[in-house]
């Protein structure tokens, strides 16, 4: 064969060749990562070993073991270490200038107390937490919490959803439930007499309405036919002014009403007593029966009862927010794993440090671990610290698995998250660093 | 799911805790297939077991010048209500509870009775009553039914309607002592262990007066404002005379009527009832003479030194929280008697005074709490045995039972629905395994509102003790604790 | 005439008598001549738990000197009889840690870190306000011992309640020696719990070390094995009589832990008659450590509960000990942490949390005056002292009360004549 003619034959081969390995060797799109880790923890289904994970723009294009990647790809070198969702907790106060309210202030939303300047991620990057839902202190209503990603780099946060919830106190019997009961019954006379208001208003247009009728028809049609040719302006119509609310109500009605854009609430009780209170506090509103509103923050607790609570919890499914301790059944000296208990009933489990402090945001793996070894299933464990919380928060379409799709915001760490010394070496949210401690 | 429902999946659990009594063995004479919801009285021929109203009530009393509170209805028991309209099955919820020797305390003793309880109430009282099909059913054959007791004071063991913690281990131990009805400073609750259903009785009568002989300036403003209260009260009634010449004569002036004036006035209107903290005979005279001279209903807590002159109290109508065992030494070098008498109670009763009888606390413990610091029996969980000291100072049994039941419930205005096994009152009783006075019997059931809320055995707190009626004590062995993550 | 006006004619007539020789109602004296106590039931707590109904008990001199049935004991010509059909005699209650025996302001001396050479007998008030109540519960003889405040707090009295002078009214003036082992004299002397344990059973082991010493040094001059006498301290003196095992030691202890070192040091290392007192908490666990010596006696109280939170339940204390083993076992008040008056309660109380009544009823009665080496008292035979409480009923059951209280042969109280309890 001649040189000119192979030459074509060649080039045809080329676009062949390249055509068949178009699978292979894609031209490689901008900012494409590769992680190769030695386990990827999904949380949504198996666990890889080794494992590796695409991001393209911050999202997760691609999960799972030997998987084909450009070569002009980024890769990321984490063959020692394991990757596993950011964490999510949902109430911190960590950087929050504390006050102490008591009363209803639904109006206030955290974000009104937070400076920059006082807020330091730092604590929560080092700890694996990648969305963070930051919360007021007090008792009654101190207002609504919202979310937030911790970011070194500029602004300190980043915020992902302002008024994501409604915290709510149910833990001094005598003083909160008079309040919940004061405050929603404010809120139901509140709608009442927006009801009462509204109905007048329209009972008045219409009367407005069939004045105007009776007197166009005595006037004849002509009238209104001079007033359209003379291009009179036709005046609005009129709406409904409502009567001026008190704003710390306004959540409350919107709860009630159960409008699309109401808080879910959050409710913190302390024991078994404290639920039978609320419970009676909130029965007569139906709304807040709703499986949206069945959502449980429990303080630990060895000296006041919680484990008759862990049945009927289990049973209506509810979703509770738990610290990671083993208790002591009142008066006994036996323990119990409550978290475990609650799960194993059916309560929809979301694990968070046992208080706003650094030193507790280190503790919080190893003392989940702990929860771990005492009976508290592994994958139980994991979805409370990444995807229960995310779902809480009104986030798990973005957070809470390492799944196609959902943004990249990972931690990296030494070893199995529950394994004593392991540490989160970096994190990565969106896909960029945004804290890298110990990287190897 | 409405939050209402979500309450009673709360109830069956806390049931199933508490234990629900579900006990095998059929009634013999019970109907089972037979529908029957609503209970009529038997139609076997049998009497419903009606005991005669006793006759053990104290002469009355004469009253001289004071209004009369409104009589309370019959003790004698009515029969059942008539057929309620909605009855559907899920409503109605039946307990029977079943052969025990039923002390009623207002209507004598039914031996190997039957009680039967509809959603909560005493429904009838009889000697083998058909059982509802679907009833619980609580065999206590060979054991003593008493109502609750009543305790005119509390501390730390209920707390009101918002208050309470429906958990407290307090409440569980004033259960395991037969105590189903507590006063909490302004608040009168049943100790309803494991749910908040039925737990408000209602706020108590009593509106505290301080008489004493320390506080004369007190005392003159007190009698001040009853005196003032007793002319307006002759001015009213000329002035509603007046007015019913003149309607627009213009109405009196009750602004004035606030603090002291209008705790005089409810006080004078029988709406409130008069609470005095009083231990020697002249406090007790200073006060019972108030009483008497304005008309007011009025409670003496302690009155130790009313058994040397019960008159007293009798003529003023007071009724009186006696404690047995409390304690004031004679002083020999006064003439007068004086001092505390172990007899007081029986002395108070032969006058016609009406009393309740509260423990008497120790060192370490108020009477009214259950303390386990470990001097015993002298605190709530051991009411019964204030009450027998009283025998041991002249009362009958029965006098003794009925001044923590009762008497006890009448002292606090609540004996409309609590303080006898009577038909139409609440479904609280305490089932020991012998004689409720005597020092070794246990309650083994204890039942608030129809509700089983305390049971010996499921609490594990006494059910060591006498064993299946063996007397000598058993070696225990101490168990390693439970290993976390076992199943409970 | 009246006395008033003629005063001297009444002293004279009172010398006249008192030549003569006409016997006065001195109280605190045994009674003379036979009485009979016809009863409806006799408990005697003797050896072998008879009890007798429908009895006759003859006194005299102040002692039992016949227990039978009515028709088999001949009631002497003269006999003063006391019909009381109805009525248990039941041996006189015994209280073997009481505080209430004395005046009230002499609880305890604190003057010195340990004041082992004190004597309650100086404090004793025969008639006190808290032995008329304890002749009213039945009771007959107290242990007035000094409060807890420091390791050795001196020598408890052993005295009868039937009032008079000192001397009569006291059986033993060196009833016990009073030992806090710990649990109370950490927190009292230095003020706020600066001392522990180690010192507390320190300054207790030397003090007592030293008390043998002294008693062994005079023992070998009396037995001729020193030449000189040794010299002579009032601290000390008291002892010897503890190291001879003529009386006991009335130890306050409580808790295993505490209780294991009374055993060790006081019964077995230094050879001392020892009482256990209190004996609450956990105390129970050293049960086969006391059974080892039979000469220990445990008397319980005042705590008669102890909730056990390992396993959530209220167990009687005195059950707890019986089902130990222990056998020779008490009950006390601690007078006033529980009022004098109320030891028959303790006893109900025991009962209530699982004990078994005729047992209690022994722990009141026999068991403590055994343990005190009160051989007079404590049971109903023929010999012993006539000191015995007459009842309605069943004394653990609250809802019965002591009609009469007899000493020494001597009616020192009657329901009758003056309610108290």
């Amino acid at each position: 064969m001649s040189s000119r003619r192979s030459l074509p034959l060649l080039l045809l081969l080329l676009l062949l060749a390249s055509a068949a390995g178009a699978e292979a060797r894609t031209v490689p799109p901008p900012r494409m990562l590769v992680i190769e880790a030695a386990t990827v923890i999904t949380v949504s289904g198996e666990e890889h070993s080794p494992g590796m994970i695409v991001i393209e723009d911050g999202e997760i294009t691609l999960v799972g073991q030997n998987l084909d990647v450009p070569r002009s790809a980024r890769r990321i070198r984490a063959r020692q270490e394991v990757v596993m969702p950011g964490l999510v907790i949902p109430d911190s106060s960590l950087g929050i200038a504390f006050t102490l309210r008591q009363g209803n202030f639904s109006s206030l939303s955290i974000l009104d107390e937070i400076h920059a300047d006082e807020f330091d991620p730092e604590p929560y990057l080092v700890a694996g937490f990648t969305a963070v839902g930051l919360i007021p202190n007090g008792a009654g209503f101190p207002g609504s919490a919202a979310v937030v990603r911790p970011n070194l780099r500029d602004g300190a946060f980043e915020l992902l959803r302002d008024r994501a919830y409604l915290p709510v106190s149910m833990r001094s019997n005598g003083r909160d439930n008079r309040a919940i009961t004061a405050a929603f019954s404010a809120a139901r006379k509140a709608i009442e007499k927006e009801d009462a208001a509204r109905e007048k208003w329209e009972k008045e247009q219409e009367e407005k309405r069939k004045k105007a009728e009776e007197e166009a028809k005595k006037s004849g049609g002509e009238k209104s036919e001079g007033a359209k040719k003379e291009g009179e302006e036709k005046k609005p119509d009129p709406v409904f002014e409502p009567p001026p609310i008190d704003p710390n109500l306004v959540p409350l009605v919107s709860i009630l009403r159960e409008e699309a854009g109401a808080l879910p609430l959050l409710f913190r009780i302390g024991d078994a007593g404290n639920l039978l209170h609320l419970q009676r506090a909130l029965e007569e509103h139906e709304a807040l029966g709703k499986e949206r509103h069945r959502n449980l923050h429990l303080s630990p607790s060895s000296r006041s009862e919680q484990r008759p609570m862990v049945a009927p919890v289990g049973e209506m499914e509810a979703l509770v927010i738990a610290t990671p301790e083993i208790t002591t059944l009142p008066s006994t000296f036996t323990r119990i794993n409550l978290p475990a208990e609650l799960a194993r009933a059916g309560a929809r489990l979301v694990l968070t440090p046992s208080s706003s402090t650094r030193a507790e945001f280190l503790r919080f793996r190893s003392r989940v671990a702990e929860l771990v070894r005492s009976g508290l299933p592994r994958a139980t464990a994991l979805e409370a610290m990444t995807l229960h919380p995310a779902r809480f928060l009104g986030l798990d379409e973005r957070l809470g698995t390492i799944e196609k799709g959902k943004s990249a915001d990972l931690i990296f760490l030494d070893g199995d998250p529950f394994a004593a010394a392991t540490r989160v070496t970096r994190t990565m949210i969106a896909g960029e660093w945004a804290w890298e401690g110990d990287a190897p | 799911m409405s939050a209402t429902i979500l309450l009673r999946l709360l109830l069956v659990p806390c049931l199933l805790i508490t234990g629900a009594p579900s006990l095998p063995g059929q009634d013999p004479g019970g109907r089972e297939g037979d529908e029957r919801a609503v209970s009529s009285p038997a139609e076997d021929g049998e009497s419903p077991g009606d005991a005669e109203v006793g006759s053990d009530d104290p002469p009355p009393r004469p009253r001289r010048g004071r209004r009369r509170r409104p009589e309370p209805p019959a003790a004698t028991p009515t029969p059942p209500p008539p057929e309620e309209e909605s009855s559907s099955e899920e409503e109605e919820d039946w307990l029977a509870v079943i052969g025990g020797t039923i002390h009623t305390v207002s209507g004598g003793v039914v031996e190997r009775g039957t009680i039967l309880v509809r959603n909560g109430r005493i429904h009838e009282v009889g000697v083998e009553l058909p059982v509802p099909s679907g009833a619980r059913r609580l065999d206590v054959e060979g054991h003593h039914v008493y109502p609750g007791l009543v305790a005119v004071n509390s501390v730390r063991v209920v707390g009101g309607e918002f208050d309470t913690d429906p958990y407290s281990f307090t409440m569980l131990l004033a259960l395991a002592g037969g105590v189903t009805t507590a006063r909490s400073g302004g608040s009168i609750s049943k100790l309803t262990y494991g749910t908040l259903d039925g737990l408000e009785v209602g706020s108590s009568p009593f509106v505290t007066l301080n008489y004493s002989t320390g506080d004369p300036a007190g005392r003159r403003k007190l009698r001040e404002a009853f005196e003032r209260i007793r002319e307006f009260r002759r001015e009213s009634a000329r002035h509603a005379e007046a007015k019913e010449e003149d309607p627009k004569l213009p109405d009196l002036d009750r602004k004035w009527i606030k603090g002291l004036y209008a705790t005089a006035e409810q006080l004078m209107d029988g709406k409130r009832v008069g609470y005095a903290r009083v231990r020697e005979l002249a406090e007790i005279r200073a006060i019972c003479g108030l009483a008497e001279k304005y008309g007011f209903d009025l409670v003496l807590d302690g009155a130790e030194e009313g058994w040397i002159e019960p008159g007293v109290i009798a003529r003023a109508g007071a009724r009186v929280i006696v404690t047995p065992r409390a304690r004031r030494d004679r002083d020999d070098r006064r003439l007068a008697p004086n001092g505390s008498s172990i007899q007081n109670a029986a002395i108070l009763h032969r006058h016609g005074v009406r009393f309740a009888i509260f423990p008497v606390g120790s060192l370490f413990a108020p009477g009214g709490g259950v303390s386990l610091s470990g001097l015993a029996g002298r605190d709530l969980l051991h009411l019964a045995m204030e009450a027998a000291f009283a025998v041991r100072g002249g009362l009958s049994d029965e006098e003794a039972i009925r001044a923590i039941t009762l008497g006890a419930a009448e002292l606090l205005r609540i004996d409309e629905r609590v303080g006898s096994i009577e038909v139409g009152k609440d479904a609280d009783l305490v089932i020991t395994d012998g004689p409720l006075l005597h020092y070794l019997s246990l309650p083994q059931y204890t039942i608030v509102n129809g509700r089983v809320a305390y049971d010996q055995d499921e609490a594990g707190v006494l059910d060591h003790v006498r064993r299946d009626g063996r007397p000598e004590p058993e070696v225990i062995r101490e168990p390693w604790p439970r290993r976390l993550g076992d199943p409970f | 005439m009246s006395t008033a006006r003629h005063p001297r004619l009444v002293i004279h007539a009172l010398l006249v008598a008192l030549l003569l020789g006409a016997p006065l109602p001195l109280a605190g004296q045994p009674a003379e001549g036979v009485q009979a106590f016809r009863v409806g039931k006799v408990i005697t707590m003797d050896a072998g738990d008879t009890v007798v109904n429908r009895a006759v008990v003859l006194v005299e001199g102040g002692r039992i000197t016949a227990i039978g049935r009515s028709g088999e004991v001949e009631i002497p010509a003269g006999a003063a009889v006391h019909e009381h059909p109805d009525l248990w005699l039941v041996p006189g209650m015994v209280d073997a840690h009481n505080h209430t025996g004395g005046s009230s302001s002499d609880l305890h001396d604190y003057v010195f870190l340990t004041n082992p050479g004190y004597r309650t007998l100086e404090s004793v008030v025969t008639e006190s306000k808290d032995i008329v109540r304890a002749q009213s519960g039945g009771i007959t003889s107290v242990l007035l011992i000094p409060g807890s405040g420091n390791n050795m707090s001196g020598f408890g009295t052993l005295l009868r309640t039937g009032g008079g002078l000192v001397e009569e009214a006291v059986v033993k003036p060196y009833g016990s020696i009073k030992v806090a082992q710990a649990g109370n004299p950490e927190g009292y002397f230095f003020g706020g719990r600066r001392t522990g344990r180690s010192f507390m059973n320190y300054n207790t082991r030397q003090t007592l070390v030293k008390a043998k010493e002294y008693h062994d040094r005079w023992t070998a001059f009396e037995t001729g094995s020193a030449g000189e006498a040794p010299a002579i301290d009032p601290i000390f003196e008291g002892f010897r009589g503890l190291f001879r095992r003529e009386f006991v030691a009335s130890v306050h202890t409580q808790g295993y832990q505490v209780m294991m070192t009374t055993v060790d040091m006081l019964a077995r290392k230094l050879g001392i008659r020892t009482v256990l007192d209190h004996c609450t908490f956990d105390g129970y666990k050293i049960a086969p450590l006391v059974l080892k010596d039979p000469t220990i006696r445990v008397i319980n109280g005042p705590r008669q509960l102890q909730f056990d939170r390992s396993v959530r339940k209220i167990y009687g204390n005195a059950a707890r000990w019986w089902a130990g083993g222990v056998r020779q076992l008490g009950i006390n008040t601690d007078a006033p942490v529980i009022p004098q008056e109320e030891l028959p309660y303790q006893a109900t109380m025991a009962c209530y949390f699982g004990w078994t009544p005729y047992e209690a009823l022994k722990g009141i009665t026999a068991v403590p005056a055994e343990s005190l080496m009160l051989e007079e008292q404590g049971t109903i035979e023929v010999g012993k002292e006539a000191s015995f409480g007459l009842w309605t009923g069943d004394p653990i059951d609250p809802r019965h009360h002591c009609r009469v209280t007899v000493v020494e042969g001597r009616v020192v109280y009657e329901a009758e004549v003056d309610r108290v309890f």
